[in-house]
């Protein structure tokens, strides 16, 4: 149990950030690029990890995110309210080759926006940019040319249509980069299209969070946990109780439960 | 297996049936988990103040059967309605016990937030006490003379070891409680309703010794575990977000999570399939025993067995279903058949006044000879002396019977405070969840609210600020909540049927209800396991005869090298 306080001496800085958008644009692809830099073709819709954590230096400061996947309860319109809670960040994901996905995409940012703490940073993320590069963007020096042969890779999901094989690479884009950043510049958003599949722009998104994200704010948030400003009763916050881990006993000695 | 293909569907999210469906799924079964009402939680659910009222009127004005009756609450709502998470069930947990464990094996403690309860207080007519909860608030407790001491220390030793041998109780069992401490331990009137109604949270005053007791030492263990108070109050509004956390554990491990969806039929598909043993099935019977179809919904889902709170179960199933019998039958019940309930916004905290200075000044370092084990290690909580008035964010005060003029002679009331710090609240507000244990359902135009009114107002009085007396609440909701406690008539087999319906929950005190809940939920997810391993015999594990773990061990978690945030 550490005494916010003084704990925070490593100037490590929590941060929960939450992944929204569409089945299949590639959420979890996003998360597993950026956590341990892998992609996996085919994967599987998303299964097994409660939360991801990955550090992000930035300047003199190590930012920690704790990144929630939506464990699929998006599917039916069922996130938890325990999901928006305390984020301070989002990744909305889209897939440049469905007009559709964007539409979803927007309609998370209202969500996020009626749900979610006010300060949060939202980044908008238009994933699977490799499957619409390989010829005719010139943005596109990163992508290797072979991309395009295992175009639907970056989806798991049956019936999801990557576009039909040997059409032009460019006719596979439903979302003009144009339109979309309009959007999240009129919305507030950070902007980016990412490809999960190549890492191009994945580690941007979270840096440009890191910066955007008011880190003294959350740094005095967590401070106050111990004992909050402004409780009407003078003493109130000598008496407020800090968390409790529940896997650390105060007393020593390995609790006997934990079976 | 199909997307709409599931080993188990459970119907209603509250806490027993998401703490089955995240065994379930951690135990590699599929699992879908509907619930028709658009929050998680069922009838345990955490609400902002705007959902609540929308539940209370709705419950009101309602003609189905409900355990939440007699509804009244005052018209204007307070602003901030996101700020606030207000659970239908008031609870705390013990850092002991079957909750606790399941929150620290399955993982989902760490979706919550968990803190200390501060203090345990007790009401008389000339104010407010604190409980002493450790052995050293008993020696540096001015208000116990030395002799009570001595009998109170005797007794808690008693009472924190296996006492079920002991002579003490031989033949006691059955006694009232609050008969069992003056009898067997000379315990004073005061001394013993403090230990019963604020040490034990016996809800009446015939419960009887021996289960008591064992809760009782229960509390005692659990006291120094994470500090000096045996209680936690979760975050968020507590039990209803633990629920949500048990839910998206099993969506992690591949739950599907369906809400808002009311459903439209449940059909079993072979209706006569456990009698006819001896006729060949004429063709291959499908591994499925239900179809499911919900509103709304595009796929008819199939699924080998149901899990179902009794408000899902649909009425030309109720033969073939196994109710599991009631966790404790008889003695509280008999005792305590409904509550009186009421939800509280207060916009100035109460306030634990410091008693008059005491005469003896023989108070001094004498007092650390004992118990030292409850010696806080960060120092920061030991309670001070109480050198002036305290305010209080979280805490229970628990009213004795007879203790208010209009109130109950036979039972105790227990008032749940919740503010701020367990981030249930906005700033400078606090929820009080008061509850009074009713030995019958009252006649027609009683009602809650005019049961609690004179609890109301003695709370009042104990908030901070003495110009604004009287303090106006900001917001009221008061009702009767009586258990549903049909009984289906049903096979008595558990293995015969495919359709389970969990144990119905006794009415519980505040500490007791958490755990009484998950102990109901492991029974269910091992009788749904032994059905589904007898439906889908062995699978990969083959002549493996354990039984399978409740909650299987977690991974470790590689990405975690720093772990100690």
């Amino acid at each position: 149990m550490v005494d916010a306080a003084s704990g925070n001496v490593d100037k490590s800085v929590q941060v929960k950030l939450v992944l929204l958008g569409e089945a299949a644009v590639g959420k979890s692809s996003v998360v597993l690029r950026f956590v341990s830099n892998e992609f996996q073709p085919n994967k599987e819709p998303t299964i097994g990890a409660a939360f991801l954590t990955q550090k992000c230096r930035l300047e003199d400061r190590i930012l920690r995110y704790e990144i929630w996947d939506t464990a699929g309860q998006e599917r039916f319109h069922s996130l938890a309210p325990m999901y928006y809670r305390n984020a301070q960040a989002a990744v909305v994901v889209y897939d440049v080759t469905k007009a559709s996905s964007l539409e979803k995409a927007k309609s998370w940012v209202k969500e996020l926006q009626r749900q979610a703490n006010p300060n949060i940073v939202i980044a908008l993320a238009g994933n699977k940019v490799d499957l619409v590069q390989s010829s005719a963007s010139s943005t596109s020096a990163a992508s290797p040319p072979e991309s395009e042969d295992e175009a639907d890779d970056a989806t798991a999901t049956p019936g999801e249509t990557a576009g039909s094989p040997g059409g032009e690479p460019d006719s596979l884009r439903q979302v003009p980069r144009e339109e979309a950043q309009a959007y999240a510049t009129e919305a507030g958003l950070l902007f980016f299209e990412t490809s999960a599949k190549t890492g191009e722009g994945i580690v941007d998104i979270f840096t440009e969070i890191a910066k955007k994200i008011p880190i003294e704010h959350i740094l005095a948030a967590t401070r106050g946990t111990a004992g909050r400003p402004g409780a009407s009763g003078g003493r109130a916050e000598s008496t407020r109780q800090p968390g409790v881990n529940l896997e650390e006993d105060a007393t020593k000695g390995k609790d006997a439960c934990n079976c | 297996m199909e997307e709409s293909q599931f080993d188990v569907i459970v119907f209603g999210t509250g806490l027993v049936n998401s703490i089955t469906a995240a065994a379930l799924s951690k135990c590699g079964y599929k699992v879908a988990h509907i619930d028709s009402n658009p929050y998680y939680g069922g009838d345990e659910a955490s609400l902002s103040l705007e959902e609540l009222v929308k539940w209370a009127d709705r419950t009101a004005s309602s003609n189905a059967p409900s355990r939440f009756q007699r509804l009244t609450r005052s018209v204007e709502v307070p602003s901030q309605s996101r700020q606030y998470s207000i659970c239908l069930q008031p609870g705390v947990i013990p850092s002991v016990g079957p909750l606790i464990s399941s929150l620290v094996s399955s993982g989902v403690a760490k979706y919550s937030g968990f803190r200390l309860l501060e203090a345990v207080i007790v009401y008389d007519s000339t104010g407010v006490k604190n409980v002493p909860g450790s052995k050293e608030d008993i020696f540096k407790s001015k208000e116990i003379s030395l002799l009570e001491k001595r009998r109170l220390m005797r007794f808690l030793t008693f009472a924190a070891t296996d006492f079920e041998d002991k002579k003490e109780l031989e033949g006691m069992e059955d006694m009232p409680f609050l008969e069992f401490l003056p009898k067997v331990f000379s315990l004073g009137k005061e001394i013993t309703s403090v230990i019963g109604y604020s040490l034990a949270f016996c809800m009446s005053s015939t419960e009887p010794t021996l289960p008591t007791l064992q809760r009782l030492r229960n509390y005692l263990r659990s006291g120094g575990r994470y500090g000096a108070s045996p209680f936690l109050i979760g975050d968020y509004g507590g039990i209803g977000d633990i629920a949500q956390g048990f839910c998206r554990a099993s969506a992690v491990c591949g739950g599907v999570y369906i809400l808002s969806r009311a459903v439209q039929k449940i059909s079993r598909l072979h209706p006569e399939s456990t009698d006819a043993l001896d006729t060949p099935p004429t063709e291959p019977p499908s591994t499925f025993n239900y179809t499911v179809d919900l509103d709304d919904f595009p796929d008819t889902l199939s699924c080998k067995l149901i899990i179902s709170s009794l408000t899902y179960v649909p009425p030309e199933l109720q033969s073939s279903i196994y109710q599991f019998p009631s966790v404790s039958p008889g003695a509280v019940q008999a005792a305590v058949n409904a509550l009186a309930r009421c939800i509280l916004i207060i916009d100035e905290p109460l306030v634990l006044r410091s008693p008059p200075p005491p005469q003896e000044p023989d108070q001094g370092p004498e007092s650390t000879e004992h118990g030292t084990s409850n010696v806080h290690q960060d120092g920061t909580q030991v309670p001070a002396p109480a050198a002036a008035d305290r305010a209080i964010d979280t805490a229970i005060v628990v009213f004795p019977p007879s203790s208010v003029d209009g109130g109950s002679e036979t039972h105790p009331v227990t008032v749940l405070i919740n503010g701020e710090s367990s981030l249930s609240t906005p700033k400078g507000k606090w929820l009080a969840y008061i509850t009074l244990p009713l030995g019958s359902i009252p006649e027609e135009p009683i009602t809650a609210e005019s049961l609690l009114r004179p609890y109301v107002d003695a709370l009042l009085r104990l908030a901070v600020n003495p110009s604004r007396v009287p303090l106006a609440p900001l917001f009221s909701l008061f009702y009767l909540e009586v258990p549903d406690e049909r009984v289906l008539p049903s096979e008595g087999d558990p293995q015969a049927s495919t359709y389970l319906v969990p144990a119905a929950l006794p009415i519980a005190s505040l500490p007791d209800f958490p755990d009484q809940a998950t102990t109901v939920a492991e029974a269910t997810f091992r009788a749904a396991v032994q059905i589904l391993q007898k439906l889908s015999p062995p699978r990969e594990n083959e002549g493996e005869e354990e039984s399978t773990p409740f909650w299987p061990p977690l991974p470790t978690d590689e990405d975690d090298e720093d772990s100690e945030w």
